[in-house]
């Protein structure tokens, strides 16, 4: 069944009308119902919780301004007058003030940064003088307010100055007169394809695996024929250096917690002798979370290498330079996404940062580690094809999980996690940061997270649990943990500090009630084999009295805040 | 001088890009008699919408600007915008007044 329509909340003080068609009728994920407000009403909407577009609850609110129409002072800036950018500042923090309100009326917020009236020279010369240019009292605004709203959960600001310079007709002079458009069609387009990225990344849709063919794709030529000394990469030659470039801005998606595999149609042997000596590689065997390098279909590899890294078919993109390539993925793999890719070697990083698929609400150190962690897991999977059994192989590795109350220093990755993890996840809740901090701050409600690290490294904050107070019982709200450390018993030392907490408060028993999705069989599977038994009238619901023993595996040292 | 049938693949392309910000149920059939004004035409918004991404159309076809919303410049009896066929053969005849100076 198709998800409902998210309901965003359009205002500004000229007409969005266009930006709200393109809203309403794009195609990509999510889709949306634009709500649309009379135009130049932004105070009005702003002061008055009791106009109709609050009525029912929006997911969203895209709030877009002139800045002249929202700080009047700036306005006179514009007309030439001798205005202290201080006092214009001022309007700045009272406007933000007005804004932070919209907090209590939708979970997200997107502000598009304010740009300088179109065709506005400013002072020339003088226009990024400090306390001169009008250039430059722009920017210090738009720092002002986002400096404002980094502090309120949920908003954003977006840098509308990009599709600006992108826009082949940014502005036009008859839109604006007959139609008050401040922009031209493009600029909304862009803004729309930006909005859906954010509102994806908000729902935990970032793409996380980009999975790169290599000849002619990370490379220029056949490594197989030429051999890895035959191939173009760097160098005094155009397309050479533009696959440089393309190699490090892959990288830098790593920086952003974004993987990379290889599928490639080579002999593997011959193709990691080429990533690990050429010597204009920037792009070595340690960057990547995996690799199918065979004679295979490439569909195949690339749904066998999401497995592998306990990634989705949703989560990956497929880069290949081959069209016959792409559309096979494409065909067999529809949650793949398959962007059309350049003939030419010299646009490959521009296609590559066009892509919207990455945008993230918040970036965490676990997200800059990630590519390091697949590492380490490749090297941890090793490590146990030599053990014996399963038992032994959990004791090498020292695990030690840290246990934190939910608070400011980890509310971002935790809503983060809470919000893009599937399989292993009682009751898939998915909330704001704003909603999850409320929700554990309400009284007889607790949240953990748990960092889990071992000898091969740290792993991060890949779980959550969460206990609610009902009567005698203590029921389990959330109960999620990374794939990346299922099956080691995490899970087990997770549950057991819910547990101790409920018997330390006097309940009676703990109760947990699997919600299904289309993801979650891990989970239920879990319980199913854990010492909970099942209800007798409900097989997703399973109960444990607390006068038992649920210790914390042998294997895991468990560091709480007061034990640490 | 173009003739009215380029004009119009210009005008038709004008419809496309303003049929993307309508409905399905509201969008401008590329049918040069399609009545633009009156009960069975298009709403303001997407009538300025027709107007812009005409000339910029227009504009990049013949490599002449065209003024679409100046009333002044209509001859009297003529209704420029009642259909995509008489606002063709209007722009027609702007661009040949440009021509000939």
């Amino acid at each position: 069944m198709a998800e409902a329509a998210l309901r965003i909340v359009t205002v500004s003080d000229f007409n969005l009308a266009n930006l709200n068609a393109y809203l309403a009728h794009d195609e990509q994920e999510p889709r949306v119902e634009a709500v649309e407000t009379p135009f130049g009403n932004v105070h009005q909407l702003l002061m008055d919780p009791g106009a109709a577009c609050w009525a029912e609850p929006a997911d969203a609110v895209l709030l877009w301004t002139r800045p002249q129409a929202v700080v009047p002072l700036f306005g006179r800036v514009l007309d030439g007058e001798a205005v202290s950018h201080d006092d214009v500042l001022a309007e700045v923090a009272s406007f933000a003030a007005l804004l932070a309100r919209l907090g209590d009326r939708a979970p997200t917020v997107l502000v598009p940064s304010w740009t300088m009236p179109p065709g506005h020279r400013g002072l020339g010369m003088l226009d990024l003088r400090p306390g001169v240019g009008v250039a430059h009292l722009l920017a210090r605004m738009n720092l002002a307010l986002a400096e404002a709203l980094a502090a309120v959960p949920g908003f954003f600001l977006l840098d509308a100055d990009r599709w600006l310079r992108d826009a082949t007709r940014p502005y036009l002079p008859k839109s604006w007169y007959m139609g008050k458009f401040a922009f031209g069609n493009d600029v909304f387009q862009d803004a729309v394809a930006d909005v859906k990225a954010a509102l994806r990344g908000l729902r935990g849709q970032a793409r996380k695996l980009v999975i790169v063919d290599l000849d002619e794709t990370m490379w220029g030529g056949i490594v197989g024929e030429v051999g890895w000394e035959g191939l173009v990469l760097g160098g005094h030659d155009p397309e050479g250096e533009a696959l440089v470039d393309f190699q490090e801005a892959l990288k830098g998606l790593t920086n952003r917690g974004v993987a990379l595999g290889i599928v490639s149609k080579n002999e593997e042997s011959v193709a990691l002798e080429a990533i690990d000596k050429h010597p204009e590689m920037r792009l070595r065997r340690d960057d990547f979370a995996g690799w199918r390098i065979n004679w295979r279909d490439k569909a195949a590899n690339v749904a066998e290498l999401a497995k592998e890294v306990n990634l989705g078919l949703q989560s990956v993109v497929f880069l290949d330079d081959n069209p016959v390539e792409r559309a096979r993925v494409r065909e067999a793999l529809p949650e793949v996404l398959v962007p059309e890719w350049p003939a030419d070697k010299t646009q490959y990083r521009k296609a590559l940062l066009a892509l919207r698929c990455f945008d993230l609400p918040a970036l965490s150190d676990e997200d800059r580690q990630r590519v390091r962690m697949y590492a380490q897991d490749r090297r941890r999977k090793d490590t146990l094809t030599d053990m014996q059994s399963l038992d032994e192989w959990l004791h090498s590795l020292g695990m030690q999980i840290t246990v934190a109350p939910l608070d400011a220093s980890n509310l971002a990755r935790a809503a983060q996690l809470l919000n893009k993890t599937n399989q292993m996840n009682l009751a898939t809740r998915r909330m704001t940061e704003k909603e999850f901090a409320a929700w554990a701050a309400a009284d007889g409600h607790w949240v953990w997270t748990f960092r889990v690290a071992d000898k091969f490294g740290d792993q991060g904050l890949t779980g959550i649990v969460s206990l609610a107070r009902e009567d005698d019982r203590g029921c389990i709200a959330d109960f999620l943990l990374s794939c990346r450390v299922m099956g080691r018993r995490v899970e087990e030392a997770m549950i057991a500090v819910a547990f101790d907490r409920a018997r330390r408060e006097g309940l009676r028993e703990v109760v947990a009630r699997f919600e299904p999705t289309a993801k979650n069989k891990p989970c239920l599977r879990w319980w199913e084999e854990s010492a909970f038994a099942k209800d007798d009238g409900d097989a997703h619901v399973f109960r444990l009295p607390t006068e038992t023993d649920y210790p914390v595996p042998a294997h895991i040292e468990l560091r709480t805040p007061e034990h640490a | 001088m173009p003739d009215n049938g380029a004009i119009l693949d210009a005008v038709f392309r004008a419809v496309d890009e303003v049929n993307r910000t309508l409905p399905p149920e509201k969008r401008l059939p590329k049918d040069a008699q399609a009545p633009l004004l009156g009960a069975d035409g298009v709403d303001s918004l997407a009538l300025v919408n027709l107007i812009v991404e005409t000339e910029l159309a227009v504009e990049q076809d013949f490599g002449s600007a065209v003024n679409l919303s100046d009333q002044t410049a209509v001859p009297a009896g003529v209704v420029p915008l009642a259909t995509l066929s008489s606002l063709a053969a209007y722009i027609a005849g702007l661009l040949a007044e440009a021509r000939h100076g």
